[in-house]
């Protein structure tokens, strides 16, 4: 396949699961303003590894399991006050017209924001539908290992979710 | 609040999110795919001529050894440099290889793992060469001064003596001076990072990442 043939085919595809770049990129940014950073470095890996793709797993398993490691490495780093590798206007990945998500969604994520960086891949693969089979697929676990620490996980987010609630009831009695 | 609810309410505002994201393909064309290729051209320009002149250096260093294979005052320095300069080469090819033909796309405790063992293996040379540079500047000045035709050891023997007393007087300065300041440096520059290797943090950080992926991957570890 000629490079060309293999740039279309790669933008066909970034283009149709570009959701996964901005997702994961939005969970493992310490600050908003990073986001576009580690995008671009999601995209620029994407890019480099797209001639391992083998298909022999989807696309989106494939995709997830490249932006999950940079995503983490680029957390553990903390790259964003270098330069990126090659700078540029943007990501490539744009809002056109800006969501704001719900209360309990924005909570979710703040409670995400406080997992480790392991368990942060595993909470988004769940909230994304994925099943338990493609969870270890993309994480390396056991199909057991991944439904105990989504139990494990679920358990965590009750209790703070409660405890939020709680706080907001002390809140309001006062 | 139940997380199986709020997966609904996630996967519906998800639905939301998709449906406003665009990407802007002449962007990602033309500055992602062709400067990234740009880039890797250029630093790929950049690891083959350090390997030329790495290559060159140890020919180099291999004929003087040979020219001096009686004279061991000149054998040995010699000797010296070319070990390092071999161990660097090897090992520094190796590392490239191996962080550039990295499968990004294998499961994310398989590349975690592989990257914390590269990075390691990273620190250690790092450390290597910052403890070892201050001895390496006495035999490179017996090499190339005998090059030349000069014999160091006869015109200058109180200098070389007085400059290896102080290359092994500086590492244990190196050492604790690291220490000292890598408390204090919490940046990210090269600087920073070279400090903090060379104090030995970058490979604590590292191995208790390991202790973590081990827990996580341990079914009854926490997490």
């Amino acid at each position: 396949m000629t490079a060309p043939d293999t740039h279309g085919r790669f933008l066909a595809l970034l283009d149709e699961h570009k959701g996964i770049v901005y997702k994961v990129a939005s969970v493992y940014c310490r600050r908003p303003e990073d986001r576009p950073d580690l995008e671009q470095e999601i995209l620029i890996q994407l890019f480099r590894s797209f001639g391992t793709f083998d298909g022999r797993s989807r696309f989106s398993t494939w995709m997830y399991r490249v932006a999950m490691n940079v995503a983490i490495s680029f957390y553990r780093s903390d790259r964003r006050t270098t330069a990126p590798l090659v700078p540029m206007e943007g990501s490539g990945i744009e809002i056109v017209a800006a969501a704001e998500p719900p209360a309990e969604i924005r909570q979710l994520r703040i409670f995400i924001s406080q997992l480790d960086e392991l368990n942060r891949a595993l909470i988004l693969l769940y909230l994304e539908g994925h099943s338990q089979e493609e969870m270890a697929e993309v994480t390396g676990l056991t199909v057991t290992n991944v439904a105990t620490k989504i139990s494990r996980i679920k358990d965590k987010l009750r209790l703070a979710f409660a405890k939020a609630a709680e706080q907001e009831n002390d809140h309001g009695t006062r | 609040m139940e997380l199986d609810d709020l997966k609904a309410r996630w996967m519906d505002f998800d639905r939301k999110l998709d449906a406003s994201l665009r990407l802007n393909a002449r962007l990602v064309r033309e500055s992602l795919i062709e400067r990234t290729e740009r880039t890797l051209r250029r630093s790929s320009f950049v690891v083959l001529a350090a390997v030329v002149i790495n290559v060159l250096l140890v020919w180099w260093l291999g004929s003087f050894m040979a020219d001096h294979a009686g004279e061991m005052r000149f054998f040995i320095p010699a000797a010296i440099l070319n070990v390092g300069a071999i161990a660097v080469l090897v090992l520094g090819a190796q590392q490239f290889v191996r962080m550039r033909t990295l499968d990004h796309g294998r499961s994310v405790l398989e590349v975690q793992r592989e990257i914390q063992a590269l990075q390691v293996q990273q620190i250690h040379l790092t450390r290597w060469i910052v403890f070892l540079s201050p001895l390496i500047w006495t035999p490179m000045v017996i090499v190339f001064f005998a090059a030349l035709g000069v014999d160091t050891y006869r015109v200058m023997p109180a200098w070389l003596l007085a400059n290896l007393l102080f290359g092994v007087a500086a590492i244990p300065v190196l050492f604790y001076g690291a220490q000292a300041l890598s408390a204090r440096l919490q940046g990210t520059s090269f600087l920073q990072g070279l400090v903090r290797d060379t104090a030995g943090r970058g490979l604590f950080e590292a191995g208790e990442f390991m202790k973590e992926l081990a827990a996580f991957e341990n079914e009854n570890g926490k997490g």
